[in-house]
């Protein structure tokens, strides 16, 4: 299955709306076969992004390069790149297999190969016995399909998809994203994905392009995302972040003291810090990152996800590290509010002027604790991680 | 769907009036009610045109068929017999055709551009085509018959070209002229009304599917706009058929259409028997006309300015 999918690289990619930027500078090397999602929030230029490698927007500065061949200029009909629209624009006058076979039409297929790749692609998003339907006739997830259908069938070597889920019931959702995962695999073509849900991003994507007022925040695996969140924005646009700040008071032995406002510790080890993987075109923005270094007196913001932090009674047996063998920062604080989630249940505790969100899967605490309660919030010094600040 | 006791038990005070019992009278006695006020909200409307309108197509129809010594068919069978009438009926089915087809062919252009353009250069071209309904018609047809003329604007730049003078006024080419100029923003209207509905979208994922420009519009966009040029089509060809100010003041003796002989058996002839039957086969004809499109087109097409 190698070789199947096209190897697509922006250089420089601009779009100027007005007097914004919707895409600056935008640098970045998708892989052949691979599955790429941009993530971001709305007006992030996520969906400009892939207007433009469609050709529907032309850039206003920088080039994309497709298996080498520079299209920045090609007509989108010339691009031969599939394409899933967010609200699918399925030809309403045509069925389904007409609008299957508008694209071989348009390449001058035989019509008795039309028909047999028609039957196979069908077959392909579970469609089969749909031909003569029109769209109208359809629900929300079997137009999702037919719209798959039409952008798969021209074998396209990249295939972009712009929310493509975003109007499907959430139990739909899951469903066909499992679906689209098997198809990427199975056809090893290329797929740039746009979405704002990140759920959705991290269940399908080889990497994750988080998008920030036009700019990459952070690209790397999922994985490396959610553990290695680059700043604040990554943080806590992918999962729950609790975000504290501290000025380097002291280093010994590669850990950091860090003076909390309240003047309460925080450890962090020097591992710590960001790595070089915070993307392609950002680390460029974020230099500062890769060349960090703990010196006395730096103000620095650290993150700790809410599965991290370990809540007991305070003053409960076994002293402040209960249940964590190696814990390295240790506050009190007083519970303000318990919500119920069903696998989990999430905690909000005052502790030196802070809230912190708290989050214990199953049952959490071994005793059961009560909003009032007072606690002791203990965590691990490779759970906190510092984050790359831009001026 | 018969309705079932609740099956969570709750405290029976809670429900006043049990929940079971309510829907097996309820509702049809509530349909029964809403009907009635939609027929209220009509009323209004039913009895205009009940006065003013059936009653005097049904004072029409009556005199139709009225002669000298009461119920006759003597009307009918003049304006069959008489070649004059039917060669009429025939011409004024092609100037109306005629002028149909005009009007479509200057109109799609012209809708197209509205229904992309936004902006103030959206509003001008709106109010070009919209100020003629401004204007009173005989005000516009004199002024047609100013410029037409063989003194006229166009007579006078023709012969800047050594061409001319050419006839425009008083003939066929009056007529079409005349007529198409007054009935364009019908069909303006309702080709831009269709194609505003029209998902530019489906355009870009035509493109997106290997289609140039001109495929895109001849395999997406004309079939989606197909409503508005059969609505528009209708719509103008009903209205040519009973023209009659334009015809009669910009055409000649040979572009007579039917509604100038009407007038002429009510005015001069005093023969409002005569003129009745005209009126009612003219109607008639019509109402083919619409029979003959349902069949060919579907009148549905008419009301589903959007298709989803």
């Amino acid at each position: 299955m190698q070789g199947k999918g096209a190897r697509i690289v922006l250089a420089d990619l601009t779009k100027i709306y007005g007097a914004a930027a919707a895409v600056r500078d935008l640098n970045l090397d998708v892989a052949a076969g691979e599955f790429l999602t941009f993530l971001g929030p709305s007006g992030s230029g996520k969906t400009t992004i892939l207007m433009m490698i469609a050709g529907f927007v032309a850039p206003d500065g920088g080039d994309i390069v497709i298996d080498g061949r520079r299209v920045t200029w090609l007509p989108a009909h010339k691009r031969g790149i599939g394409m899933v629209f967010q609200n699918y624009a399925l030809f309403p006058h045509m069925t389904v297999a007409e609008n299957i076979a508008f694209p071989l039409q348009m390449r001058g297929v035989p019509k008795s190969a039309i028909r047999a790749k028609t039957q196979e692609i069908l077959e392909l998003v579970q469609l089969p016995g749909y031909e003569g339907r029109y769209a109208r006739e359809l629900s929300g997830g079997q137009q999702q399909r037919v719209a798959l259908a039409r952008a798969l069938v021209f074998e396209p070597r990249v295939l972009l998809l712009d929310e493509p889920l975003s109007a499907l019931d959430k139990k739909l959702r899951d469903q066909i994203r499992i679906e689209l995962k098997h198809i990427h695999q199975r056809l090893g073509i290329t797929f740039i994905y746009v979405t704002h849900d990140q759920e959705e991003a991290l269940i399908m994507s080889d990497r994750i392009a988080v998008m920030n007022a036009g700019r990459i925040a952070q690209i790397g695996t999922p994985r490396q995302l959610y553990e290695e969140p680059a700043d604040a924005f990554v943080a806590q646009f992918i999962g729950e972040s609790n975000l504290l700040r501290g000025v380097v008071s002291g280093i010994s032995d590669g850990v950091a003291n860090l003076r909390h406002a309240s003047g309460a510790t925080l450890r962090v080890g020097n591992d710590a810090m960001p790595q070089t993987q915070i993307g392609v075109s950002s680390a460029a923005d974020l230099g500062a990152g890769a060349g960090m270094e703990l010196r006395a007196g730096r103000s620095l913001l650290v993150s700790i996800r809410p599965e991290h932090f370990h809540l007991n009674p305070a003053g409960s047996s076994g002293g402040p590290a209960d249940g964590l063998k190696h814990a390295h920062n240790t506050w009190t604080g007083r519970i303000e509010e318990i919500l119920y989630v069903g696998d989990a249940v999430k905690y909000k505790v005052a502790a030196n002027g802070e809230v912190l969100l708290v989050k214990h899967h199953g049952g959490g605490a071994v005793r059961p604790l009560a909003v009032g309660d007072a606690v002791t919030i203990a965590w691990a010094m490779a759970h906190t991680k510092v984050l790359v600040e831009r001026e | 769907m018969s309705a079932r006791p609740p099956v969570f038990a709750v405290a029976p005070s809670a429900q006043a009036p049990p929940v079971h019992e309510t829907p097996a009278g309820g509702r049809p006695r509530r349909e029964h009610r809403r009907r009635w006020r939609t027929a209220l909200l009509l009323l209004p409307a039913l009895g205009f045109l009940a006065v003013f309108f059936v009653y005097p197509m049904l004072g029409i129809l009556a005199r139709s068929f009225t002669g000298a010594h009461g119920f006759t068919l003597a009307n009918y069978v003049s304006v069959v017999k008489d070649p004059i009438y039917p060669k009429i009926f025939g011409l004024t089915f092609e100037i109306a055709f005629t002028v149909t087809v005009v009007t479509l062919f200057l109109s799609y252009p012209l809708a197209y551009k509205l229904s992309t353009v936004s902006g103030p250069l959206a509003a001008v071209l709106m109010a070009l085509v919209l100020v003629p309904f401004f204007t009173d018609l005989l005000v516009r047809t004199f002024s047609w018959m100013v410029i037409l003329g063989r003194d006229g604007l166009v007579n006078l730049l023709l012969s800047k070209f050594g061409i001319g003078p050419v006839q425009l006024l008083y003939n066929r080419a009056g007529v079409l002229i005349g007529m198409t100029y007054a009935l364009l923003p019908y069909m303006v209207l309702t080709l831009y009304s269709v194609m505003r509905g029209i998902d530019r979208r489906l355009l870009q994922a035509a493109g997106n599917l290997g289609a140039n420009e001109w495929q895109a519009f001849r395999r997406v966009f004309l079939p989606l706009s197909l409503p508005g040029v059969f609505g528009g089509s209708l719509l103008v060809f009903v209205l040519a058929l009973g023209y009659f100010v334009t015809p009669r003041l910009m055409g000649g003796t040979h572009d007579q259409m039917i509604s100038m002989v009407i007038e002429n058996q009510v005015e001069m002839a005093l023969d409002v028997n005569l003129a009745s039957s005209l009126a009612v086969l003219l109607l008639a004809l019509t109402l083919v006309g619409f029979v003959l499109y349902d069949r060919i087109v579907g009148l549905r097409s008419l009301f589903e300015s959007k298709i989803s």
